[in-house]
């Protein structure tokens, strides 16, 4: 697991690579605050097709269909408002949204199963899955339903709609932002200096989280699952699930740290989307604290559809197992991650109807253990390549394995303690409100130590490609 | 009183505040400016000396590379290639792991006494099965002709102590041993050398920056070789001259680590009382060149300072000798060679060395054509573990 | 009126562009001597010779006798990496399992010239693999790309 980028490909630009920060960025920054204010939707609308195209161009017609499409249902589902009419628009345009999600992500499970059943030999076409797509259907499904509902007005603006679906900080890893959120900032809004300045630190921040702490604690992580299970000692395998633990962490939260921040220094507002999910103190706070915006997704547009906490227990139950299965299911088309869903699903019910009632206050660092062991838990199986593997990587945690603590452990143990310490200190609040007051002591420190962090992220991107090439054998 | 300082200490926040988002801004924007802008100004660079390859350059734009993602990916290479300090960068990433306790770059050990080690190159078993029975089968085909098989230790087993505490490599020595239990019944001798090395460990066999044993090294186990083939490795002596202070090898480059560490890189002299004196003459083959010496002091200039030996790694390199004796003896090698056939070279009419790695050439051919009589693998562990191309080489007639 | 055609333009718009996605790679059934014919003519491959079923063998790890014909031409000269290799498959499964053998075939040369033969690992670095339908095209040369507009043309679709 390189990144989060779900099919992401090496020749596709992401934030952390020089060619976005060094030259897509500056470029598209200086022509969008130098043209008029009635084109800049435009720019970024062009921008980001560009941005898109990067490495895969062909999909960039599929995304212009769908914004097309999507954009033409809006209207619709408007106009006739309040009447069937507007009740087929949306299942039809649902339905395309989805058939399109499906046909690229499932597309080769489905082909399988078709041969299983059929006795076919259809021979499966590998297509490169186009980036971003479960984020932008979500986005547009997103809005055609909150039209439909009536939350929020259609866009007539089709620049300004391309704009909100196609936007390229939110494009390839989101957040899932809604539209009725940025409405009213697609046809007005201005770029404060206080307001790109706080762009320029989150993207800075997430920029150093990805690439300091991210890639370098996944080299610990991918040490762990180069080991065989059966020389795998079980500190070892804690040490590895605790490295993927933060490398995911700071992979996903640092991408979409960049990705508010650049929205920030084009004079978009978009809401968080962690909130220091590793403090929490029940699996329940933990999902309140993690890609907030697809939980939300999956509360407002699947869990409260199908009744919500409003029904009887038992389809109360059933309503938080299929949410939690189709979670699963978004993140990819795998079993694991299924029963990663599934599992979450279970500990929500086991938490709403079992640990709740359950009259004890224990200390809150024992509430914070429990849910750290829990999402670890998780995340074994959220990594493994299948089911089976991650049974076994269990059992080596919990003593399968013969050996308690070896030298492997030892070693690893020596030399990541120091970005051990960083990642769960930065996993934390703390860190972060010491800098909120060097800031507004020392403005010049505190804009230093942002400096020589990015230099440093700097250094860690060029040697990034110079390992890629750098390979000598004899 | 107490409410109105409260608000004028809120406000100087917030005003310190913006302060720091101005200062930030301003930094990140000139920082993007002036890279954007030194990208586009600097002259593109053609070759990288530290990783010895050409760097990429600005690939053209065509629709159709466009549309099927080879210039996006060539673009991106092209960039990262011709990033504005670039090899500064690389060292600063280095220098910020080492101080975070890192001590491993690129499966390159970071050991005591400065000494970079490369981790070891475990064989899988398919391919080491191929290689025994390529081996089997050439020897054979020739039974007449006596064969030996030099598998050379690398630093990680021989300086295995200098390695960072619990440092989580396989151990070479049971690859190596399975290697040489694999080898007994072919027909082939090993020559083991690990045992007069392990005994002079501290004398220098290694080069710290550079996976290649030293002149010394090569020298040491020239000693056991000889031994193995019935040469009299008394009858030669030498001395050892060193030619450069300032080797900075692959290991180093590799890994970026110990940047300031320099080697020493010797040649051996034959002393004078030698009798009698040989005579060579060098013939590289593809490059149609011939030299009457083993060592090319060009190469010293170059990043490339092991290349000295042999002037670096040649498909086809033919010695022919002045020596009294008939023998034509065919080397069979990777690198690890280069600084060892010196001590050879008396011994035989003729040395054909063949670097089946750039040899496409058949070798039955070149066995009946040359009228070789002995043959000789000579390869480092981690490189024979690693390699494909002698099974190729030797499988393909 | 329009709302109501554009409701079905714009799927029917998507089906096409999926049928094409999945269609674009479709070949036409070519004579391959005759291919062989127009590279050997050309005069990138002067100094170039036939690689025989062995070399495709040693080198490649493919068999000949799976192949429905191939054109193997390699450098005559030894520390030259320059090769062309165009497979005709029997399908195009097998066509696109053997664009692993191809990329086995450049890790080994990366490996052998790094650090060392830095012109052949330019060629090495650029070297195009393309599978279009039951076709597989590989080359490793400074005219790849003349190579491959060739082998585009000679296979595209009338």
């Amino acid at each position: 697991m390189g990144g989060i980028i779900p099919g992401g490909r090496e020749e596709a630009m992401i934030f952390s690579s020089l060619i976005f920060v060094f030259l897509f960025l500056p470029v598209v920054l200086i022509v969008y605050h130098l043209v008029p204010a009635r084109v800049k939707n435009l720019i970024i609308l062009l921008a980001s097709l560009i941005f898109y195209a990067w490495g895969e161009p062909v999909y960039v017609i599929l995304i212009l269909i769908m914004t097309a499409f999507c954009y033409v249902m809006g209207l619709d589902i408007e106009k006739h408002k309040g009447t069937p009419s507007a009740g087929y628009s949306l299942i039809e345009a649902v339905v395309v949204n989805l058939l399109i999600l499906g046909f690229f992500k499932y597309y080769g499970f489905l082909i399988d199963t078709i041969n299983g059943i059929f006795r076919l030999s259809i021979p499966i076409k590998t297509l490169a899955q186009p980036l971003g797509l479960s984020f932008y259907t979500f986005r547009a499904i997103a809005y055609l339903v909150d039209v439909f509902r009536g939350k929020t007005k259609a866009e007539h603006n089709i620049i300004n709609f391309g704009t909100f679906l196609a936007m390229f900080p939110q494009l390839l890893c989101g957040p899932i932002d809604r539209y009725e959120d940025l409405s009213s900032q697609l046809t007005d809004r201005t770029v404060t200096r206080a307001g790109f300045g706080y762009g320029v630190e989150l993207f800075l921040i997430g920029l150093a989280k990805k690439v300091l702490l991210a890639d370098s604690i996944g080299k610990l992580y991918s040490a762990f699952v180069s080991m065989a299970n059966e020389s795998l000692s079980a500190v070892m395998a804690w040490l590895g699930i605790l490295a993927f633990t933060f490398q995911i962490y700071y992979d996903f939260s640092g991408y979409s740290d960049m990705a508010i921040g650049l929205a920030g220094m084009f004079g978009f507002k978009i809401k968080k989307n962690f909130d220091y999910p590793y403090i929490s103190k029940s699996i329940t706070e933990f999902w309140r604290r993690w890609h907030i915006s697809l939980g939300s997704w999956f509360r407002d547009y699947v869990y409260i559809p199908l009744g919500g906490n409003r029904v009887s227990a038992g389809r109360h139950i059933l309503n938080i197992l299929i949410v939690w299965a189709l979670t699963g299911l978004w993140h990819g088309a795998a079993w694991t991650y299924i029963f990663w869903g599934l599992f979450y699903g279970l500990m929500l019910i086991f938490e709403k109807y079992v640990l709740m009632r359950i009259p004890l206050h224990p200390p809150a660092a024992v509430k914070m253990i429990y849910t750290m062991f829990f999402v670890m838990i998780g995340w074994v199986f959220f990594q493994s390549s299948s089911l089976p593997a991650a049974f076994s990587t269990l059992s080596v945690m919990f003593g399968g394995s013969h050996l308690f603590f070896g030298t492997d452990a030892a070693y690893y143990l020596r030399t990541y303690l120091l970005p051990l310490i960083i990642c769960v200190l930065a996993a934390t609040p703390w860190p972060y409100r010491l800098f909120r007051k060097l800031e507004s002591r020392k403005p010049p420190a505190a804009a230093a130590a942002v400096g020589v962090l990015t230099i440093i992220s700097t250094a860690f991107m060029v040697y990034d490609t110079y390992q890629t090439f750098f390979y000598v054998k004899f | 009183m107490k409410i109105k300082t409260d608000k004028n200490s809120i406000s100087t926040r917030k005003k310190n505040r913006r302060r720091f988002h101005q200062i930030l801004s301003a930094f990140f924007l000139t920082l993007l400016v002036l890279f954007a802008l030194l990208f586009v100004i600097l002259p593109d660079k053609k070759f990288s000396d530290i990783e010895n390859r050409n760097l990429a350059t600005l690939p053209s734009l065509k629709l159709r590379t466009i549309a099927d993602g080879r210039f996006e990916s060539d673009f991106t290479n092209y960039v990262s290639d011709q990033f504005p300090f670039r090899t500064f960068f690389v060292q600063m990433k280095t220098l910020t792991d080492r101080l975070m306790g890192k001590d491993c770059e690129n499966g390159v050990y970071a050991g005591s006494d400065g000494y970079l080690i490369e981790e070891t190159t475990v064989p899988s078993a398919e391919s080491q099965d191929h290689l025994i029975s390529a081996i089997r089968t050439f020897h054979d085909t020739h039974t007449d002709i006596p064969q030996y098989f030099l598998l050379a230790p690398n630093a990680v087993s021989i300086l295995k102590d200098k390695l960072p505490k619990d440092a989580p490599v396989k151990d070479q020595n049971t690859c190596m041993d399975e290697f040489f239990s694999k080898l007994q019944d072919t027909g082939i001798t090993a020559v083991d050398v690990r045992g007069t090395l392990s005994e002079e460990k501290d004398s220098g066999i290694f080069y710290k920056t550079d996976h290649h044993w030293t002149t010394r090294g090569a020298f040491l186990s020239f000693e056991t070789l000889a031994s193995a083939m019935g040469l009299d490795a008394t009858s030669y002596e030498y001395s050892f001259l060193p030619v450069s202070t300032n080797f900075s090898g692959t290991l180093s480059a590799k890994s970026g680590l110990n940047a300031s560490e320099k080697d020493t890189i010797e040649i051996a002299i034959p002393k004078k009382n030698n009798t009698p004196a040989t005579d060579y003459i060098v013939e590289y083959i593809e490059e149609k060149e011939k030299t009457t010496v083993f060592y090319n002091t060009d190469k010293l200039k170059t990043r490339d300072q092991y290349g000295i030996f042999l002037n670096g790694n040649h498909a086809e390199i033919r010695i022919r000798t002045t020596s009294s004796n008939s023998e034509k003896l065919l080397i069979l090698k990777d690198s690890y060679a280069n600084s060892l056939i010196p001590y050879l070279a008396p011994y035989y009419r003729e040395i054909f060395i063949v670097d089946p790695r750039y040899c496409y050439e058949d070798v039955e051919t070149l066995m009946k054509t040359e009228g070789i009589n002995e043959v000789l693998y000579l390869y480092n562990a981690n490189t024979l573990f690693a390699d494909s191309d002698l099974v190729s080489y030797l499988g393909s007639s | 009126m329009i709302m109501k055609i554009l409701k079905i333009v714009f799927p029917a718009l998507l089906a096409v562009f999926l049928f094409l996605l999945l269609t674009a790679d479709s070949v036409k059934d070519i004579n391959i001597e005759q291919l062989k014919e127009e590279y050997t003519s050309d005069e990138s491959t002067a100094s170039m010779t036939k690689g025989s079923d062995l070399m495709l063998k040693r080198f490649f790890g493919i068999d000949a006798q799976d192949l429905n014909g191939y054109i193997y031409e390699r450098s005559s000269s030894l520390m030259n990496v320059n090769e062309l290799l165009i497979l005709k498959t029997a399908d195009e499964t097998s066509a696109g399992s053997y664009e692993r053998n191809c990329e086995k075939r450049l890790s080994v040369l990366r490996a052998d010239f790094t650090g060392y033969g830095s012109d052949q690992l330019t060629v090495i670095d650029n070297a195009v693999i393309e599978v279009k339908g039951n076709y597989l095209f590989y080359a490793a040369s400074p005219s790849a790309e003349r190579w491959e507009e060739l082998f585009r043309e000679a296979v595209k679709k009338p």
